[in-house]
């Protein structure tokens, strides 16, 4: 399999990580490190590689920031190392490092701090971050989302899991059993340690088969990346590249932890140089891809490294083991020239050449999940590590993610955690402590990534920067992409020691999902783009666009927003007729014996003596009192009314009916239903609209006596209103859905004698703007109740108990000074909608603009605006700043056109 | 304002997904009502015996859907709107549109729809689908799903996307 | 993503539910014998007590208000119960 690495032309084998093939082809320096620019190369085999981040371009899609260990090679991949001014070899920036000294922990936070962080941060933005995204390429596609569920979750295809998940499906149990890697097996594959006189793949698939023919389901190359409330777990299930993984959520009964451990790096003098490696990589590399790590290999463990070792040397590598930890000879240098490793001096004199070293300093149980539940830890002094507590009733923990590391003694303890026992805890002969040293005279390295050293820990201290989140957020310690997997636990213990208390008294850092990073494709799934909000559609829409309308979204539907121009539609509804869409108008039933008193507790205005066939304008409002929605009431027969809300709150509005109704009344008395979405509701507004209406003669008399402004009638499945939302005569005709069209139709052709026009929102929007009405939210804010809109006598005179209606009454309530609606006049172009009004020539704010346009009935600008105790300040004059500019306006009533309202009956 | 050119949507009655293992259309199930109130009386008015829930198992052209403790859909009956003595009624005939899933995917189909199961009952058929809110049920062989009818194209895109990945 | 159970309709995800107000709250009446700190009080003061806590919730797709006792250390539901006469569980 042919790939490139920075333009090196090298080859792979089918099964191979990224990793793995760079290892084969002798590619020691995969990158340079985030902040020194130092060379570096691969640590570990897995999820804990802090180094190896690169970005690869599959068949024209580049993906940023792909770690080396964990990406499958694909033939054809161009693979770049990041973080390079050049390549991972040759990088010009490397010469930072020479100025460490200069540039230690938090130098960032004090150094530019003056004049502007602002002045350096371009600079240091571009030198900063990983890989590089391609800005011209689309979205990658979307990720599948499912959901799951199972009685039984075991997180580990390693022995512990695999016998714990083969035994709980073998009780019966609905058993799902996810493992991060393509096939089973986990560390026994890593270690190539036969178990029952197999290897450990064939061992491995055995108890697959089994486990399946028990009706478990195994997802391998699944990452359970987050463990949330009550048994949810997101899984990640890795796609071929560069697919994003798709996302499962699935919800356990219980689960059973088998995450297995972190091999802990050495913290001595220049441990961050390409070469050095884990033990456990150099292990996974010979055993999982055949390829081994070095021709001469130095072994530092403080465990035992025998078997190791020979499984070294019979791949042909000599091999040297040296005891490390406490009490054992240090390492005083790590030799390093010309780009290569060659070899290290001890303490005690020894030289030793090597091109290689595998290090070893203990292991920290991935305790990840169970932390993310909320679960604690308890502190081991006997393999100095945190293992979980027994504090997460639905979640056991077991084999090496709970410190039991033996593999015989995991495998039994997994049969018990599969009947539900919690295995009880085993002791461990003690390991040889190996934490960092304090005062060492060069750098030794805590985090690889973020290139956070002993020193920088010790600075930390010195500067009280001692608490464990203080720490980390101070030196960015374990905030890289492998999240600390292998730096948290000698970063602590560097702190332990600065502060001279037990590593369990620093405590760690929370964990947080994700445990391993997770693409932004895979969280978004498919809700994304046009999918992820989308407006109501009106079902009309075909016509609209028939007709030129340009659609816009308006409260979450996308409505015409002017068919030919604002101006020509607004003048056709002062001077002839217009034929609105207004579907989207809140249709809420309300019906029941107690339907008129909950509407007289709902609405700030009187509505329980609202007789059958006639409507009222009023106000619903929040606790608080301020203004919720306004809108048309309609009371349709005795026990049923129609709420006709704003188009934008009508989900808002049904629920908060639906609270009251639940909380304030007897819900066996009175219904909330609503009706909406099964109507169309088509608005004739202008001085012809009665004349059209006789001409399309739906068979109701319309002279004013009969059917007066404010009144409704049911007809042959129609619901005629007449309301005015512009200030002339207007007629609202609800149909059925599907009987729109030919309705619409049938206006249009019939309209042709009466000058019809068809009127988008924006016409609207000035028509009633022109008469001083109100858009909820656009003229009122979060303060604004009804008497700031003139509307005072429910507040003075309505003597039953309405929603809100003691806020109404409160010292804010009272104030003089208070936001009050008003118009305001002025000359020339339109008033800036949120410029703020003041006194002339003074600075503050005591207003502002809500609304503002060129009314072409009036052949002048007009605006509505929120001004202190505007009310009471007719024919003042204020300025209007906005963006450096002031305008001179004159306060007056908010109704511009007709404020007689004589139109309306015209 | 973060204008969007939308695309017209598409003409629903003509809906259909093919995946393997599943074919999702939509249908005019005949008149629809709402009521709420006084169950038992609605059911007694429309001549029906039960509501069904969660999956239940709805079949024939007329049936009653439960959507919550006073709420229910009645599919294959119209009635006037208003208050009818005990309960209420809403026309819904043109307010949902219908979806009909059908094919051994449908349990595939409904993991990736939300958190719900056919081995899982509830009294009421109606869910919170990625913030659709939808009733749904089996009926005879497939699955019956009503989408506010404003939503339904967004929704048809949804399943559209949603369903991508299924496999028999 | 929690879990929660509905009285009514069984166990639903938490997306399809709506937390409404602590358990307790009387409604103030009538509001000209209120006094500005009771209403205040009832606007605005909420105990959010860490433990175990009784709350009303609504389930947004059937609608009902119930009261839901839950743990806010653990996140454990401890109860249900509908306000409803007869309602189900």
């Amino acid at each position: 399999m042919n790939f490139t690495f920075d333009g090196m032309d090298l080859t792979g084998r089918p099964g191979d990580t990224i990793a793995a093939a760079l290892l084969r082809a002798q590619v020691r320096i995969v990158n340079r490190s985030f902040k020194y620019h130092r060379p570096r190369g691969l640590w570990g085999a897995w999820v804990e590689e802090p180094n190896a981040i690169l970005d690869v371009t599959l068949n024209g899609v580049r993906t940023p920031n792909c770690r080396a260990t964990t990406t499958p090679l694909a033939a054809g991949m161009a693979i770049e190392s990041v973080n390079t001014a050049l390549t991972a070899r040759r990088d010009p920036l490397a010469v930072l490092d020479r100025f460490a000294r200069f540039i230690p922990a938090a130098f960032y936070y004090k150094t530019f701090l003056w004049p502007s962080w602002h002045l350096f941060e371009p600079t240091i933005r571009k030198m900063a971050g990983l890989g590089r995204m391609d800005g011209t390429q689309d979205f990658v596609p979307a990720a599948p989302q499912r959901h799951e569920t199972a009685e039984l979750l075991v997180i580990g295809a390693g022995p512990a899991g695999l016998e714990a998940a083969l035994a709980a499906a073998r009780a019966g149990l609905d058993v799902v059993l996810i493992d991060d890697r393509d096939t089973p097996g986990g560390s026994l594959i890593d270690r190539a340690e036969r178990l029952e006189g197999q290897s450990p793949a064939d061992w491995a698939a055995a108890l697959i088969s089994a486990f399946r023919a028990a009706g478990g389901r195994y997802l391998p190359a699944t990452t359970a990346f987050g463990a949330y409330d009550h048994g949810l777990f997101l899984l990640a299930q890795r796609r071929d590249h560069p697919a994003a993984p798709a996302l499962i959520r699935l919800r356990a009964d219980r689960a059973i932890l088998a995450t297995g451990a972190i091999e802990r790096p050495l913290t001595f003098v220049d441990n961050d140089r390409p070469g050095i490696l884990s033990l456990h990589a150099g292990q996974a590399y010979l055993n999982r891809y055949g390829v081994l790590a070095g021709q001469r290999i130095a072994i530092l463990s403080t465990g035992d490294a025998q078997t190791a070792a020979a499984q070294f040397r019979a791949a042909g590598a000599a091999v040297e083991v040296i005891e490390a930890g406490e009490g054992r000879a240090e390492v005083e240098a790590v030799h390093w020239s010309a780009r290569h490793l060659r070899g290290l001096s001890l303490s005690d004199g020894r030289r030793i050449d090597c091109d290689t070293i595998l290090a070893s300093g203990g292991w920290t149980p991935a305790v990840h999940l169970h932390c993310q539940t909320g679960g604690k830890l308890d502190w081991r002094e006997d393999i100095q590590a945190f293992v979980p507590r027994a504090d997460r009733p639905q979640i056991l923990t077991i084999g090496a993610a709970a410190g039991t590391f033996a593999t015989d003694e995991a495998r039994s303890d997994a049969l018990i955690a599969a009947r539900g026992d919690r295995p009880a805890l085993r002791a461990q002969d003690p390991v040889r402590k190996a934490w960092p040293q304090l005062g060492q005279p060069r750098r030794a390295w805590v985090d690889f990534q973020n290139d956070v050293t002993v020193k920088d820990v010790e600075l930390a201290g010195r500067e009280n920067m001692r608490a464990v989140e203080h720490l980390k957020r101070y030196t960015t310690l374990g905030m890289a992409n492998d999240q600390g997997k292998i730096s948290n636990m000698p970063g602590l213990a560097t702190m332990a020691a600065i502060r001279q208390v037990p590593i369990p008294e620093i405590g760690t850092t929370t964990f947080r999902p994700p445990f391993d990073p997770v693409s932004l494709a895979t969280l978004a799934g498919p809700k994304r783009e046009a999918l992820f909000a989308p407006p109501k559609r009106l079902v009309l829409e075909p016509l609209h666009r028939a007709a030129g309308a340009l659609m816009r979204e308006y409260g979450g539907w996308l409505r015409p927003a002017v068919y030919t121009d604002v101006e020509a539609e607004v003048s056709a509804a002062r001077d002839h007729v217009t034929l609105f869409d207004g579907s989207p108008l809140g249709k809420i039933d309300v019906y029941g014996p107690d339907a008129a008193r909950f509407m007289d507790f709902i609405y700030y205005n009187t509505m329980g003596n609202l007789k059958p066939g006639r409507a009222r304008y009023g106000f619903l409002l929040t606790e608080g009192g301020i203004i919720f929605d306004d809108g048309i009431l309609f009371r349709q027969s005795e026990h049923h009314f129609s709420v006709s809300c704003s188009s934008s709150h009508v989900d808002q509005v049904a629920n908060m009916l639906d609270l009251w109704r639940q909380d304030q009344f007897d819900p066996d008395r009175v219904f909330i239903q609503d009706a909406t979405p099964h109507w169309a509701t088509l608005t004739l507004a202008g001085p012809k609209a009665r004349a059209l209406m006789a001409r399309l003669d739906f068979g109701i008399p319309l002279d004013d006596a009969s059917m007066p402004h404010l009144s409704v009638v049911q007809k042959d499945g129609m619901r005629i209103a007449r309301v005015s939302f512009t200030g002339d005569c207007s007629y609202e005709i609800s149909v059925p859905a599907r009987a729109a069209a030919a309705l619409w139709q049938r206006i249009v052709t019939t309209g042709r004698d009466f000058g019809l026009a068809l009127q988008g929102v924006e016409a609207l929007a000035i028509l009633r703007m022109e008469k001083g009405l109100i858009f909820v939210g656009k003229d009122t804010d979060g303060t604004t109740m009804p008497h700031d809109l003139g509307f005072a006598a429910p507040r003075e005179k309505k003597p039953v108990e309405f929603v809100g209606k003691r806020s109404l009454f409160t010292e804010t309530a009272s104030r003089p000074d208070r936001l009050q609606l008003v118009g305001l006049a002025c000359q020339g172009a339109p008033l800036p909608v949120g410029g703020h009004a003041t006194a002339p020539g003074q600075p503050a704010s005591q207003g502002y603009v809500t609304s503002s346009a060129h009314s072409p009935t009036l052949g002048k600008p007009i605006a509505l605006a929120l001004i202190a105790g505007g009310l009471g300040r007719m024919g003042e004059e204020v300025e209007v700043y906005h963006l450096g500019q002031r305008r001179r306006a004159t306060i007056c009533p908010g109704c511009f056109v007709d404020p007689e309202w004589e139109r309306l009956n015209a | 304002m973060l204008d969007r050119d939308w695309p017209a949507p598409a003409d629903l009655s003509a809906f259909r997904l093919e995946l393997p293992g599943l074919t999702v259309t939509t249908i005019d199930p005949g008149a629809m009502t709402l009521v709420t109130g006084q169950l038992d009386a609605a059911l007694s008015h429309f001549g029906l015996d039960q509501t069904h829930g969660w999956p239940g198992k709805a079949s024939g052209p007329s049936y009653a859907i439960r959507t919550g403790i006073d709420r229910a859909l009645v599919v294959g009956h119209d009635l006037a709107g208003g208050w009818h003595g005990a309960f209420g009624a809403t026309k819904a005939s043109d307010a949902l549109t219908t979806f009909v899933l059908q094919g051994p995917a449908m349990s595939a189909a409904l993991l990736r729809l939300g958190e719900i199961s056919l081995t899982r009952p509830s009294v009421s058929a109606t869910f919170l689908f990625a913030g659709y809110r939808g009733v749904l049920y089996r009926h005879e062989a497939a699955l019956r799903l009503h989408v506010s009818r404003p939503l339904a194209p967004a929704f048809a895109g949804h399943l559209e996307a949603v369903l991508a990945d299924i496999t028999a | 993503m929690q879990s929660f159970p509905c009285p009514f309709c069984g166990p639903r995800p938490e997306p399809e539910f709506l937390f409404v107000t602590e358990m307790g709250k009387t409604r103030p009446e009538p509001a000209a014998e209120v006094s500005a700190p009771v209403w205040a009080a009832y606007l605005h003061d909420v105990k959010n007590i860490k433990g175990e806590v009784a709350e009303v919730w609504q389930h947004l797709p059937c609608g009902q208000l119930y009261l839901m006792r839950r743990d806010t250390t653990t996140m454990a539901v401890l109860g249900v119960q509908s306000f409803r006469k007869g309602g189900a569980a």
